[in-house]
């Protein structure tokens, strides 16, 4: 009873360390004045453990048409009131230092992953990297909140390793993976991921910045990445949807109607130990109650999995883990070509068990992001435009 | 397990009991004990809204607690009910806890009409499905609630006209018998307890004669229920008291002291008090639900008394809190003054909301439409809600 509940929930399902936060929401609702106000995020919150926010680089793509890039900056219009403002590296750095999260992104030039624009690629590569020279001089409280470069560079090679490798020159204590998950085949998603990985230096965190599914979770571990958030599990649950170890299902579907199993069997969750898919399925599109359910389910669902990935890392057993993971996700043995082929790979270049052994600390965050907040814990009207995408799509 | 129980807890000092007046009681089922005067657990399809069971333990970590289920927003349980076979609160994970059946939905606009015959228009968000009393009571026997109000025609409100009053109490009555025959041939209700439901819209002859004629069966039911006061649930604030409360007394008379009497809907502090002086034992939780649903908090500083045999209540005005959307009751979160206010909803209230969070914060959340700031202030105005109702109760034990 001494915490707030809300959070109470989320530090019973374990070990979540970290909080995603977007700097382009903060910045324009409540707005750098009251969070200053309010002593910081934290506070504001009432949130005592680790914050991260992002830039709002993301934004760029996701809120492309009413954004118009230079070097200078972003040219947003706000979504609230239809006014423009101007996002600098350095105008996101002074609001995330406001906001005072431990872990802050740089504002990256973000193009499409799927764009085909190789010229417009490249300018995005070196721009991230000078506005992340930009972000770094502005920084105004480099001992308390971490700037982490974003590696860019879409799906082009030598781009990606060129900007691992500008920003290997700058001092930092951890590095971003961006770029990603925007759509691309996972045969280049996982070829980028594992090329990051393996310039950036290993006794440094790696987030792999909008990596959802648990395999891509599982695969992206295998290739040395560290953090991810958790987009995709507090999103999936506002949709009905639950993970499972067998993959994931649909509670909107009629076959749950006369389900009264948990959602997943031996689940230590508190959905799990009280309700039924049954009951789910009746509340899932009618009360808000059933999102704040399956996200409990959901978030406590990659908690585990990342516990049981930290796990086996320490008895060095993750390849058996991986192993176990792969057969309960895929009991037919269907695998994915692109799992087969990043896991192959590793075998090749380097022994798994000697890249796992090579890193110094597996330090494996779990992320929550805004889209969690979004829903139930906290105030960003993220969602509605990521809707919006959607419907657009 | 045995059927649930409702006791006056009688005053050892001046033992003559009075038919009118406030007094506390005690329901009792199983290992349960719900102390009234009380309120039951407002929900829409099983679940106090944005509130899961485990943060439900959070705001009331004791076991007593009531949970009105209103039919229309849980009909659509019963088949996966039937083959469950565990009952309505196993399903809504709320096992442990005391159970309601309800009719109406007391928290909303309820149309009105669809009934036809002896078959009453349960309005779901599907549409109309028309039950009769036979249907009703293979429901109860699905749904197996500790207590459930008899299939009625409530449908009525102050506009209505002196016929459909008339046609609500007799289509009331009859169903009240059959389905209490149904339920003497029960083998499976033989747990759960009946309400019965009286009507007669304003019009006192019409309420004594409900009243009267389900008196007569008072050994078979558990308690009665002051029904048929209004179809819109969310306006309840607005009824004048006395325009219901002559009724509510009336009423009363002609009712057996020692049972339970329940009233649901919104009705404002002030009024609950008035109704726990004329002998109401239970009510709804459906005012801090209609408060929350429009962004507010209550925050009422209120002092109870025991005077002249009744319970009074004095509101402490604060001019501070002061705003144009709010009331004697409330404040508005989403008012812009709370902008930059970072102290609780309450200082001296101690519900989790106001131990770790500002208002500041809230009005945040609810401007960016977050289910978080419809959560916590849920969470505040329960708590808030039942301190009421437990300062009420200390007030009456301490008379």
């Amino acid at each position: 009873m001494e915490k707030p509940l809300q959070f109470d929930v989320i530090a019973s399902c374990s070990t979540t360390r970290a909080r995603t936060r977007n700097t382009y929401h903060l910045g324009l609702r409540p707005g750098v004045e009251l969070l200053k106000k309010a002593k910081g995020l934290h506070n504001f919150m009432g949130w005592k453990r680790a914050l991260l926010t992002d830039s709002g680089g993301f934004q760029m793509v996701s809120l492309l048409h009413m954004a118009e890039i230079n070097e200078q900056g972003v040219n947003f219009e706000s979504p609230y009131d239809g006014t423009k403002s101007l996002l600098t590296p350095e105008k996101s750095i002074q609001i995330q230092n406001a906001i005072g999260a431990d872990i802050i992104m740089q504002l990256d030039d973000v193009v499409p992953t799927t764009s085909k624009d190789n010229e417009r690629m490249e300018e995005a590569t070196y721009r991230t990297t000078r506005w992340l020279d930009r972000c770094l001089s502005a920084h105004e409280r480099p001992n308390e909140q971490n700037i982490f470069p974003i590696v860019q560079g879409g799906l082009i090679e030598h781009l990606r390793k060129l900007s691992a490798n500008l920003h290997l020159e700058r001092k930092v204590n951890g590095y971003a993976i961006g770029g990603l998950s925007g759509g691309e085949a996972k045969e280049d998603f996982w070829k980028m991921v594992f090329l990051s990985t393996q310039m950036l230096p290993g006794d440094k965190p790696k987030y792999v910045m909008g990596v959802g599914f648990a395999v891509d979770l599982v695969i992206c571990c295998a290739l040395g990445a560290d953090m991810f958030d958790c987009v995709f599990p507090t999103r999936t649950a506002r949709f009905g949807c639950a993970l499972t170890s067998s993959g994931q299902i649909s509670l909107r579907h009629k076959k749950f109607r006369m389900d009264f199993g948990p959602i997943e069997k031996n689940c230590s969750c508190s959905t799990c130990k009280t309700y039924t898919r049954a009951y789910i399925h009746q509340i899932v599109t009618s009360e808000a109650v059933s999102c704040n359910l399956l996200s409990v389910h959901n978030l406590n669902y990659q908690m585990q999995l990342m516990k049981g990935i930290r796990e086996s890392i320490k008895v060095n057993k993750f390849p058996e883990f991986v192993q176990q993971f792969m057969i309960n996700m895929y009991p037919n043995k269907n695998y994915p070509q692109w799992c087969i082929d990043a896991l192959q790979s590793l075998n090749k270049t380097l022994e798994l068990k000697n890249l796992l052994r090579h890193k110094l600390k597996p330090i494996h965050f779990i992320l929550e992001s805004t889209m969690m907040y979004k829903q139930f814990w906290y105030p960003l009207l993220f969602m509605v435009m990521v809707l919006k995408n959607e419907i657009k799509v | 397990m045995e059927q649930a129980l409702f006791s006056v807890v009688t005053d050892r000092h001046n033992g003559i009991p009075s038919t009118n007046g406030p007094r506390l009681g005690t329901l009792k089922h199983s290992n349960s004990q719900v102390d009234t005067p009380a309120f039951m657990f407002y929900t829409k399809c099983g679940s106090v809204p944005y509130i899961s069971r485990e943060v439900f333990e959070k705001i009331l970590p004791d076991d007593q607690a009531l949970f009105n289920f209103p039919l229309p927003t849980c009909l659509s349980f019963y088949q996966p009910l039937k083959e469950f076979n565990h009952g309505l609160n196993a399903f809504v994970g709320l096992e442990k806890y005391l159970s309601c059946c309800s009719i109406t939905d007391c928290a909303v606009d309820n149309l009105q009409g669809y009934n036809k015959k002896d078959s009453v228009a349960v309005k779901t968000k599907s549409g109309n499905q028309l039950i009769n009393y036979e249907k009703y009571m293979d429901i109860i026997e699905v749904f197996k609630p500790t207590m459930y109000v008899t299939l009625s025609i409530s449908d009525i409100n102050l506009d209505s006209s002196p016929s459909a009053i008339e046609k609500s109490v007799n289509i009331t009555n009859r169903l009240f018998k059959s389905c209490l025959e149904q339920h003497h041939q029960s083998e499976i209700l033989k747990q759960s307890c009946v309400i019965a439901p009286i009507q007669g819209g304003y019009n006192v002859q019409e309420r004594i004669r409900s009243a009267t004629f389900l008196s007569e069966y008072q050994n078979d039911v558990l308690g009665f229920l002051f029904d048929g006061f209004f179809t819109d649930g969310s306006i309840v604030e607005e009824i004048p008291s006395d325009l219901i409360l002559p009724i509510v007394n009336k009423t009363m008379e002609c009712l057996p002291y020692d049972k339970m009497k329940i009233i649901f809907g919104a009705w404002t502090p002030s009024l609950i008090i008035d109704f726990i002086n004329s002998g109401v034992d239970i009510f709804d939780s459906s005012f801090p639900y209609i408060t929350t649903e429009r962004n507010s908090a209550l925050i009422f500083d209120y002092s109870l008394k025991f005077k002249n045999e009744i319970i009074i209540m004095d509101i402490h005005h604060n001019k501070d809190e002061k705003t144009d959307s709010s009331n004697d009751y409330e404040i508005c979160l989403t008012d812009t003054s709370n902008f930059e206010k970072f102290v609780p909803i309450k200082d001296s209230c101690t519900c989790l909301t106001c131990k770790k969070h500002t208002r500041s914060y809230i009005h945040h959340l609810l401007i960016s439409n977050e289910l978080l700031g419809s959560m916590l202030l849920t969470i505040h105005n329960l708590h808030y809600f039942n301190t009421f109702f437990k300062d009420i109760r200390e007030v009456l034990k301490k008379k």
